[in-house]
């Protein structure tokens, strides 16, 4: 019988609001669940998984679309259950790719998921066509926000393309970066407001990741905070949002 | 699914009722257009979505246009998002 995983799309509009480092630690924290986990690097030009874990890749999604090289041979495996597929870095041409290359890309993705029990798609910042059918090949879609203008802008105009193009109307909301938990739902709420308003979506709150300097020095060590700072802040809001995950 | 060439391929963005865009076709234009190569591809994972019935082929250009204009962040929306930061 063949599996048929999650598949979940990491997405922010704005860059730098904590995508990478948040698919990471999700990833890897399903994993430790006993949940299979198959974390795609979706900025497909400018790789980030791979720095955040500290590994040197040989081989990337840009030997499947150029040289059609099977994408099972370039998964790496970070720990048992948790699998990575790395972009490029410095690749300008793999943030532009073509309908055929998508379409191929896709295909090629469909023939390895059911191995996993869930897909996380780290996309890119912006509102690009490899963030859009990334987005739209998943089947949930979280869009990560912190509370500033420009990246509730940002999540916003995502949202509202995704809707308007693709017809998704089901977002699950993560407030990053946040002082309080309180903080965390005034910028849900007021998300959830204008969305209502005037796009007659009704968002889900996935819950908030505080300001944690442990998350920081996870970066610079390049590895997850959930290893080196387990008992961190910022490792319990993952453990908690993960409770949420496994129920989507 | 087998790669075409990427020169004198043309792409065409097909939508279903929804106007979802649910897959792509691929028009191979090197051969005589009474021999067209149509490569249909399902590009969305919605169970409901029919790929290979062409309901309304759309070329890509209206697509992008259509999308344009109804996607642009309004100034009220924009203040309806701010609006709580400052109370």
């Amino acid at each position: 019988m063949t599996n048929s995983p999650k598949i979940i799309c990491v997405s922010s509009g704005k860059g730098g609001v904590g995508k990478t480092s948040f698919s990471v630690n999700m990833a890897c924290c399903l994993a430790r669940q006993k949940q299979k986990v198959l974390l795609v690097d979706g900025d497909l030009g400018l790789a980030n998984v791979d720095v955040l874990l500290g590994l040197n890749v040989r081989h990337t999604l840009r030997e499947t679309i150029d040289e059609e090289r099977p994408l099972s041979s370039i998964l790496v495996e970070i720990e048992p259950g948790f699998k990575v597929l790395p972009a490029s870095s410095g690749v300008p041409e793999m943030a532009n790719i073509s309908y055929e290359e998508q379409a191929f890309l896709i295909n090629a993705l469909e023939n390895i998921i059911d191995r996993f029990d869930y897909v996380l798609v780290d996309s890119a910042a912006g509102i690009g066509d490899a963030v859009l059918w990334f987005n739209n090949w998943a089947d949930n879609n979280i869009i990560i926000l912190s509370p500033d203008p420009t990246a509730m802008t940002d999540a916003y105009a995502l949202i509202k393309v995704l809707f308007h193009r693709f017809g998704k109307n089901r977002f699950h909301l993560l407030i990053n970066n946040v002082k309080s938990k309180k903080e965390g739902r005034q910028v849900f709420n007021n998300m959830k407001n204008v969305l209502k308003k005037f796009l007659q979506i009704s968002p889900d709150y996935l819950g908030a990741m505080p300001q944690d300097s442990a998350v920081v020095r996870a970066i610079r060590s390049q590895k997850p905070f959930l290893e080196i700072s387990p008992d961190s802040r910022a490792s319990r809001a993952v453990m908690e949002i993960s409770s949420q995950i496994l129920l989507m | 699914m087998q790669r075409s060439c990427r020169n004198g391929v043309q792409t065409v963005a097909i939508e279903d009722e929804q106007k979802r865009l649910v897959g792509i076709i691929l028009f191979d234009a090197s051969l005589d257009k009474k021999k067209i190569k149509v490569i249909a591809t399902k590009i969305s994972r919605d169970p409901d979505c029919q790929p290979n019935s062409l309901v309304c082929p759309v070329p890509e250009q209206d697509l992008l246009q259509r999308s344009r204009e109804s996607c642009q962040v309004t100034v009220e929306e924009r203040s309806q998002l701010f609006a709580f930061l400052n109370n």
